[in-house]
């Protein structure tokens, strides 16, 4: 069973989502609503890590050898200036997209395993997840006009 | 404004081109490259409509002063000069007067939730106000909205689709339709979220903003009222008693409220306020200061200390929370604070801590008679 290896997965992403808000709210800090937001978000990312973490537990006794390829590196630096916004928003559209589907699949799984308590996790985080995603195609729709036309 | 250095930075930038359309020659509009005087309230004749949807008329009374213009006629002369057009090569804007413009709105809003078409300036002036929507359905206006539990909430029909409360995310028009509201209200719960910046450390007290019944905004019109800038003349801080007591600051000292990104001096009333927090009144700035559009050396604008940041929906900024410290720095030297005795800034009971504060009274100057007259 790998349902371990992926809330294990879930688990680092979370967090590596939550450190990569963080860098991206202090490379853009002067955008005042990308410096809090991003760091509220951070918060809620390292909670659902958190909340994992038990049921890393609770599967981990059966869990096989780590599969190769599991992990990826997801934003080791950060850009600057309007465009640097908009992509670096781009790369955590593409981790929070990552942890967004892993929640579709781990919801899959807990319902097989009538795992109510981890159903209950999933079906909390899994909305904030995607309110992550619509706030960062908020944020970047707003932007991308005055930065992809007028900007230079 | 939040954060006043940073505004006053970005207002003079060189790259920035400011224009400015005001009744006074505000803070703002001295950092203006071109100030367009406008007409105020009285000088021009036009509608308004309240937060209650009541929609008035305001009649002209007497010409603006010098070169000053309705806000009307200067969106038109721009027009006109910009040679706006449509796309059949006639002026964009067809109406040239404010009753031709109201009827302009009037189409504008025909089977919207905010429907005018019933209204007409010759009512308006027959009677009192009306409440939108005011159409055929509603031939009277609408006291109140969703009498039948019917709210404006059909996908086809609704305003906006809804936000995120936290992140201002916005819906979908498909999210909108997978929620199915179909005139049923939507509540949305909001979880509690910890100020951005709370207090402690080196800023121990929660800094607040707000207002004193005396003065509206930043004083344009009520400084120039002298009844009222007698009641409440100058900027003043209020701290709880128990905290002057720690902070050894009695009735009328000068304090410097600080936080990372600014200071305020103000003379201190020892008022009711709760513990920990200290209030300062957003009304006061510069334009009757002989600085004119800066502190130079004397800070007392609230906004000097306020955080850039506002609610992610309605983008209103947040000026009530703030991370602040006080310091004193001079005796109130027989001078009481200019704060009010009346409202939130009346001093507490019994406090001698300093000189006596001045008591807010009336006078004769304002006294009027009206007389009503036998048709």
């Amino acid at each position: 069973m790998h349902l371990a290896n992926y809330l294990g997965y879930l688990c680092q992403t979370e967090f590596d989502l939550a450190d990569g808000y963080r860098k991206v709210g202090e490379a853009h800090a002067q955008e005042a609503d990308v410096y809090y937001i991003t760091h509220t978000l951070a918060k809620q990312c390292e909670s659902h890590a958190e909340k994992l973490k038990s049921f890393v537990d609770r599967y981990g006794e059966e869990k096989p050898e780590e599969p190769e390829l599991l992990y990826h590196e997801f934003l080791d630096q950060t850009r600057s200036g309007s465009l640097g916004l908009l992509r670096d928003m781009q790369d955590l559209y593409l981790v929070a997209s990552a942890c967004d589907i892993s929640w579709t699949m781990i919801g899959q799984a807990a319902q097989g395993m009538r795992d109510g308590e981890l159903l209950e996790v999933v079906d909390s985080c899994e909305v904030e997840t995607s309110n992550q995603l619509k706030w960062l195609r908020t944020r970047m729709k707003e932007a991308a006009p005055q930065t992809l036309i007028v900007a230079s | 404004m939040p954060e006043l250095t940073r505004i006053r930075r970005i207002l003079q930038n060189e790259d920035l081109f400011l224009i400015v359309q005001d009744i006074f020659l505000t803070e703002t509009a001295q950092y203006a490259d071109v100030v367009l005087p406008a007409a105020t309230w009285g000088e021009k004749t036009g509608t308004f409509t309240n937060t209650d949807r009541t929609v008035h008329i305001s009649e002209k009374a007497v010409d603006p002063p010098g070169e000053a213009k309705p806000d009307l006629d200067i969106f038109l002369d721009y027009a006109r000069r910009m040679d706006f057009r449509d796309q059949d090569g006639q002026p964009l804007i067809k109406w040239d007067d404010p009753e031709s413009c109201f009827e302009a709105w009037k189409e504008c809003s025909r089977g919207r939730p905010c429907d005018y078409t019933g209204i007409t300036y010759d009512r308006l002036r027959g009677g009192s106000g009306i409440q939108w929507p005011c159409n055929d359905e509603h031939p009277e206006g609408t006291e109140r909205l969703y009498r039948e539990a019917d709210f404006n909430t059909r996908t086809g029909y609704c305003e906006r689709y809804g936000s995120d409360l936290i992140t201002g995310a916005t819906n979908s028009e498909m999210e909108h339709k997978a929620m199915n509201p179909d005139g049923r209200a939507i509540i949305l719960p909001a979880g509690y979220l910890p100020p951005h910046e709370p207090p402690g450390g080196e800023y121990p007290f929660i800094y607040t903003t707000g207002r004193t019944i005396y003065h509206f905004h930043t004083r344009t019109k009520t400084a120039r009222a002298p009844q009222l800038d007698n009641a409440a003349p100058d900027v003043w801080a209020e701290i709880n008693p128990s905290d002057a007591e720690s902070l050894e600051v009695k009735e009328g000292d000068t304090v410097r409220v600080e936080t990372p990104r600014g200071t305020l001096e103000a003379k201190a009333r020892i008022s009711g306020i709760r513990e920990g927090v200290v209030f300062a009144p957003f009304h006061y700035g510069y334009f009757d200061t002989p600085e004119g559009d800066s502190p130079n050396g004397h800070p007392r604008a609230a906004n000097e200390l306020t955080i850039t940041d506002w609610d992610p929906v309605s983008k209103q900024p947040i000026f009530k929370v703030a991370a602040a410290r006080v310091i004193k720095v001079a005796d109130a030297d027989g001078e009481p604070s200019p704060a009010p005795t009346i409202g939130a800034s009346a001093p507490v009971a019994n406090d001698s801590s300093g000189p006596k504060p001045r008591e807010t009274v009336g006078n004769g100057a304002a006294e009027v008679t009206e007389t009503v007259r036998e048709a």
